[in-house]
């Protein structure tokens, strides 16, 4: 498996998941709707099954994976998004202007539009096309900006909780059922993974690494 | 790249089901529901960011206002235990002002190391419970109305006396529940027991029956032999009917550790489950044929000499005749009736030869037959041949289901037997009679006559043909006129159609739950018909027994929610209706709770419980030593569950049955069953000697090469009794308070527990040290043979592998096999698709309480079943079109059709979660107003079809036929 | 949907043409809305990245049960 990231970079959040446990439980994503009380219809994270029912079903959990190059923030036509010193992508949501240009650009679907209205739980969705409201996304359990204080019940109402100025990392990858999903400081969870890799002898793949954290145009760039 | 995901495929219509994303890559195609105003406030939109009580989330509506005041109150962490299945997962509620504000990961849990599943992760929700049931309802013409809890215990034990008065107690059925804690469970039993009847019954006889009574009977206690922990040590992992990812995806971090390390993992299913999908190997078989599978791969062991002669011979009876019979299935006739090519049979023979210890995992797919105990038995001589039995890494690890549907099978509402498996034969009613300071007489007038006092009850599986069975085919007095659905999914239970005629029948139905359950609906009565709103797990407190044995407490993570009340509690009001309310409590304290009803003490129970459970050793886990091993459970190691350090230190993590003796002797619990590698007095045994000491001249005890470690016998030795004590000079090491009360008594009726103590002083197990039966001559079929399912698509083996012989009285009740074979033999010209049901992983058992859960509700938003593209093409299906399946009970439901390959052509798969539909019809109508749960959709057991073990009248799921039209 | 299915399918098409980079690039510095305290700006880290920092990644040890199997 690639290393791009040097020790320097320390403390950069990254997200990984780990195909060869993750067994679509869905418990990250309950884990999420849990800790934030994401409302209905909005999901913040997702598992994708790859060749379900068939011979090679693969499983993986995707939310924002805080890019280090993040495509959201460049094409944000109001420049609602910035990085947290840890690498976290976060965006204010008083400047967003709810425009899906972000969700155009994101190549894991992570941005969430509230604004299309169904009715609730159990009814069904209606047109893309209406008023969106304001993006939401997974904050890697940091919260968001803005006067409130980190873990105030301002920035929960606004933006869910935040964890890490609690010391702790997202639910969802503390929660998951197979430890398939790490999140963490990029080396610290690329250390767990290499030793289970070791392990096994199988399955060194790091989903959406590169496409998130090392495309190689970008190495580097969240230094 | 084929991106499907279980109902929610990739080519969904756009008006289909929502929020969920077609592909990783793909802009998110489906926009989610919600109320909009909602979202928009939290997404900063409207004006003010106060926390009014309109601007929460849905969830938390409702406990708005006390959360507002929560911030400013100390918050605390409760521990409790998920109520989702039996792996035992630890949840940290952190509970401000008694809200239930979060919940964070036990990282300190030796089960689940912090983790959970969509369930576990979710079971806050329960805290809240928009869709609870709120109040007691009444139905009035047709219509539920709120009334009063005081109303409602008048009027339902007026009912219930008046019954008991006119055709006696056993016109009562009381169903009561695996969601119940120990104490609960136990409490529901002797109510049971003082009303006057053994019709009582729960949900581990539709889920683990055949394995208990299958297995225990093989080698001396039905329950899973080592622990989810345990599996860290196998080299080898046999799944036969068991989806873990999805039933019990926690064990899964164990499996898939085993795997890492080098374990091979082996999945026998009719279809390729989540499961299979991780395995080395995965095995089709055709459903029902999993007793030729084991003997095809026991011809392979047997022929190339791969069997453990030595274990055999020093620790099995009877595997001679079992050779006899598997010199048959030759690999071609195997391959023939299962429908698994002959070389991926050898292949799994060959992993289990060479991967050593090997360990078998099995669930539901094997026990829900009509040869559900034979097959149980089956993997178990597959274990004993192989040498696996009693040793860390090996064993047969049957992953029970509910939360507590072990110790609700040990000591809970089980029809054939008193708490601790103690049956229900004078001597065990005059022990628990002992235990429970009560007059045995007395008892015996609570029953209409003795010999109904000792004869099994009718089964929770069976109850309907109670009700609607002619009465002079019944085994007992009258036929059933009330009954009570204690914690327990009608949708669960097959034969919907039959049950939904059975319930209207009645003269009175009374749904005890905390959400409505699918028995409040599906029926169409006008009166006499009442709803109780009882208290989750997480309002109430008590022991709960995990799959691997082990005992963890909860805490009380908030007060009881709306006007429900602990089942516990519940019983008690009852009890006083009926007039033994001082008999049920002799030894127990009665105190107010918060909420001004009387409550039996958990903890005074749970020590009731330890001073009658000698069986099982369900004696040594007083209240005290499982709440320290709560507190310490981070000193547990995650692979032994021992403790080395702290104030645990040599105790196993929740004391794994049978911790022997009382509390005071600190026996640490068995971790790993029948190891003679180990002490007694640490954990270790040989197997029980509970089928007499020899068989045809043949002695059923050990060879004398098995000697457990330590002990002062060598080689088998019968159970102890006063008499074998007096024999080995061992009596006066008796106090002699113990002597009075071991005098004419055997280890288990012995209350002293002395008997107990000095065998294992000594070393010995208390219940002897025997070989186990490879040959069970009480069953119906000693050695396991194939038989067709009742609904069989090959009828060219049906004059070879006939069904059993129909049974005149079973279970108080006739019982049919051959005569419903024959009559459907041609079933299969009209329902050419084998029809078979399973799990989900985010629902649980019937579903109410987590499909009124939104978090997990939005995951699975319609029922559906899963159909091979080729027969879907041949009724000109597409994916998601909604589909009328029909079986040959001739009901038809209406579900979305999902085309997999995950079944194989001519299979068919539903899960069996939902409810809330009938037979093309949304009842949203018929629930209690704003407590239908937010999913709901057709049961799958509207439809199933007649048939039932032969011992333990387990009822067959897995497999009957049907057929499938466009709707 | 279908006009969104368009439009991507024709983001597609032009991210085929032309050998010019088509993404747009973050520039830093942009950024318009409000701040955002640190994750170590409170009492329990005293605005101390470090400490921060090693309780962090103490906390992800824990999605690693190799340290708890001892193997």
């Amino acid at each position: 498996m690639e290393t791009t990231e040097t020790l320097e970079t320390s403390e950069r959040m990254k997200f990984i998941c780990d195909v060869e446990r993750c067994i679509e439980c869905n418990a990250c994503v309950t884990a999420c709707k849990n800790e934030h009380e994401v409302p209905w219809g909005i999901n913040r994270r997702r598992v994708i099954t790859m060749n379900d029912g068939q011979p090679g079903e693969k499983s993986v959990s995707v939310a924002c994976m805080h890019c280090s190059d993040a495509p959201c923030m460049a094409v944000c036509p109001v420049n609602c998004f910035f990085k947290t010193e840890n690498g976290v992508v976060l965006h204010d949501k008083d400047i967003c202007i709810g425009c899906g240009y972000c969700s155009y650009a994101c190549p894991f679907g992570a941005p969430q539009f509230p604004g299309s209205a169904g009715k609730g739980p159990g009814e069904s969705a209606t047109d893309f096309f209406v008023a969106r409201g304001k993006m939401d996304k997974c904050t890697f359990c940091a919260g968001g900006p803005g006067d409130a204080e980190n873990t105030s019940e301002e920035e929960f109402e606004k933006y869910g909780r935040n964890r890490l100025a609690e010391g702790k990392l997202p639910l969802c990858a503390e929660m998951c059922s197979t430890k398939s999903l790490l999140a963490g400081d990029g080396n610290v969870i690329s250390g767990i993974l290499e030793e289970r890799v070791k392990n096994r002898g199988y399955g060194d793949h790091k989903w959406g690494w590169d496409m998130a954290y090392g495309r190689p145009e970008n190495a580097g760039a969240d230094k | 790249m084929l991106l499907k995901k279980k109902s929610s495929s990739g080519d969904i219509p756009q008006h289909g089901v929502t929020g969920k994303w077609g592909a990783a890559s793909a802009i998110t195609t489906s926009i989610a529901t919600m109320d909009r105003r909602e979202f928009l406030k939290r997404s900063g939109l409207t004006v003010g960011t106060g926390v009014a009580l309109s601007q929460l989330p849905f969830s938390m509506i409702g406990k708005a206002k006390a959360n507002a005041a929560a911030a400013t109150g100390q918050i605390e962490v409760k521990k409790t235990v998920c109520t989702h299945c039996s792996v035992g997962c630890s949840v940290h509620a952190v509970v401000q002002n008694g809200v239930w504000v979060r919940q964070e990961p036990a990282f300190e849990s030796p089960f689940n190391l912090g983790a959970h599943c969509a369930k576990g992760a979710s079971v806050r929700e329960h805290g809240h419970g928009e869709r609870r049931l709120k109040y007691p309802m009444k139905k009035v013409d047709g219509k539920y109305q709120r009334i009063s809890w005081e109303q409602a215990l008048d009027e339902i034990s007026a009912k219930l006396l008046k019954l008991r008065e006119e055709s006696g107690p056993d016109s009562v059925y009381w169903i009561g529940s695996s969601k119940h804690s120990n104490e609960q469970a136990y409490l529901f039993r002797k109510f049971a027991s003082f009303w006057g009847s053994n019709n009582v019954d729960h949900q581990a006889r539709i889920c683990h029956s055949t394995t208990v009574s299958g297995v225990a009977n093989t080698w001396g206690y039905g329950a899973m032999t080592n622990s989810y922990n345990d599996l860290h040590n196998t080299k080898c992992m046999l799944f036969v009917g068991s989806n873990a990812a999805e039933a019990h995806p926690v064990a899964m971090l164990h499996i898939l550790h085993a795997k890492e390390k080098g374990a091979r993992m082996i999945v026998v299913d009719p279809r390729f489950t989540r499961t299979a999908a991780h395995a080395h190997q995965f095995v089709r078989l055709r459903p029902g044929t999993d007793i030729p599978f084991v003997w095809g791969v026991l011809w392979h062991i047997f022929q190339n000499g791969w069997e453990d002669k030595q274990f055999i011979h020093d620790r099995v009876y009877g595997m001679d005749e079992i050779r006899k019979e598997v010199e048959q299935w030759t690999p071609e006739k195997v391959a023939d009736v299962t429908g698994i090519p002959e070389a991926e049979i050898y292949q799994v023979a060959r992993t289990l030869h060479e991967n050593h210890p090997a360990t078998v995992i099995w669930c539901m797919g094997i026990t829900q037959h009509t040869v559900g105990n034979a097959n149980t038995r089956a993997l178990c001589i597959l274990e004993l041949a192989l040498g696996n039995v009693g040793q860390s890494g090996g064993g047969t690890n049957i992953f029970r289901g509910h939360d507590n549907v072990q110790g609700a099978t040990d000591i809970g509402p089980n029809p054939e037997s008193l708490p601790g498996y103690y049956g229900l034969t004078e001597g065990a009613w005059k022990h628990w009679a002992a235990v429970w300071d009560v007059d045995y007489e007395w008892v015996k007038s609570r029953y209409a006559s003795k010999e109904l006092m000792e004869k099994p009850g009718i089964t929770v599986s069976r109850w309907i043909d109670g009700v609607l069975e002619k009465n002079e085919h019944l085994d007992q007095p009258s036929n059933l006129r009330a009954a009570l659905y204690w914690g327990m999914a009608a949708n669960s239970q097959t034969r919907g159609a039959e049950m939904k005629a059975a319930m209207e029948k009645l003269d009175l139905l009374v749904v005890i739950d905390p959400y409505p359950a699918a028995a409040a609906v599906m029926q169409d009565r006008r009166n006499d018909t009442y709803l109780l709103p009882a208290a989750t797990q997480f309002e109430t407190y008590g022991s709960v027994t995990a799959s691997n044995r082990s005992m963890q407490w909860r805490e009380k993570v908030i007060e009881p929610l709306f006007e429900s009340h602990p089942d516990h509690t519940i019983m008690y009001a009852f009890a006083k209706k009926f007039g033994f309310e001082k008999e049920l409590t002799k030894n127990i304290k009665v105190e107010k709770d918060k909420q001004g009803w009387d409550e039996p003490n958990i903890e005074d129970m749970l020590r009731e419980i330890n001073r009658g459970t000698w069986t099982i050793g369900m004696s040594g886990q007083s209240p005290e030593r499982l709440k320290l091993h709560m507190q310490y459970a981070h000193t547990f190691d995650v692979t032994t569950l021992l403790a080395s350090e702290g104030p645990c230190a040599g105790d196993y993590y929740g004391l794994p049955w049978p911790c022997w003796g009382t509390p005071e002797m600190k026996h640490p619990g068995s971790p790993n069953l029948y190891d003679t590698s180990v002490p007694v007095a640490r954990g270790g045994m040989g197997f029980r000697a509970n089928f007499g000491v020899e068989r045809d001249g043949v002695s059923l005890l050990a060879e004398d090469n098995v000697t457990v470690k330590d002990s002062d016998l060598e080689g088998g030795y019968p159970e102890f009794d006063h008499v074998l004590l007096k024999k080995l000079g061992w009596w006066n090491e008796l106090t002699d308070v113990e002597k009075e009360k071991a005098e004419g008594k055997n280890w288990k009726t012995d209350l002293s527990g002395g008997i107990i103590r000095v065998a294992i002083k000594h070393g010995c197990a208390p219940f002897g040290n025997a070989k186990a039966r490879a040959v069970v001559w009480n069953f119906p079929d000693p050695v396991p043979v194939h038989r067709e399912p009742l609904y069989s698509k090959r009828k060219d083996l049906l004059d070879k592998y006939p069904a059993q012989k129909d049974l005149k009285t079973f279970w108080r009740m006739p019982t049919l096999f051959r005569s419903v074979q024959e009559a459907n033999k041609d079933a299969s010209d009209t329902y050419p698709i084998i029809l078979t049901s399973g799990r989900l992983v985010e629902y649980e058992g019937g579903g109410e309480e987590t499909r009124s859960n939104p978090w997990l509700a939005e995951l699975q938003q319609e029922m559906f079943c899963e159909v091979n593209p080729a027969d879907a093409k041949n009724q000109g299906v597409k994916n998601n079109d909604y589909i009328w399946v029909e079986t040959p009970a001739k009901v038809r439901i209406k579900v979305r059709a999902m085309l997999t390959e995950r079944v194989a052509p001519g299979v068919a798969f539903m899960p069996y979660h939902f409810g809330g539909w009938w037979e093309g019809i949304d009842l949203l109508d018929k629930y209690p107003e704003g407590a239908a749960p937010y999913v709901r959709g057709e049961a799958v057991n509207t439809a199933t079809t007649y048939g039932y073990d032969a011992v333990t009248m387990m009822q067959e799921t897995k497999v009957t036929l049907c057929k499938f039209e466009r709707a | 949907m279908r006009a969104a299915l368009t439009l991507w399918l024709l983001a597609c098409i032009l991210t085929g043409c032309g050998e010019y980079k088509q993404s747009v690039a973050y520039q830093d510095g942009t950024y318009q809305g409000k701040t955002d305290q640190r994750h170590w700006d409170n009492v329990r880290f005293q605005h101390d990245k470090a400490t921060w920092a090693s309780a962090i990644n103490a906390r992800a040890q824990r999605q690693n049960e190799y340290r708890r199997t001892g193997d």
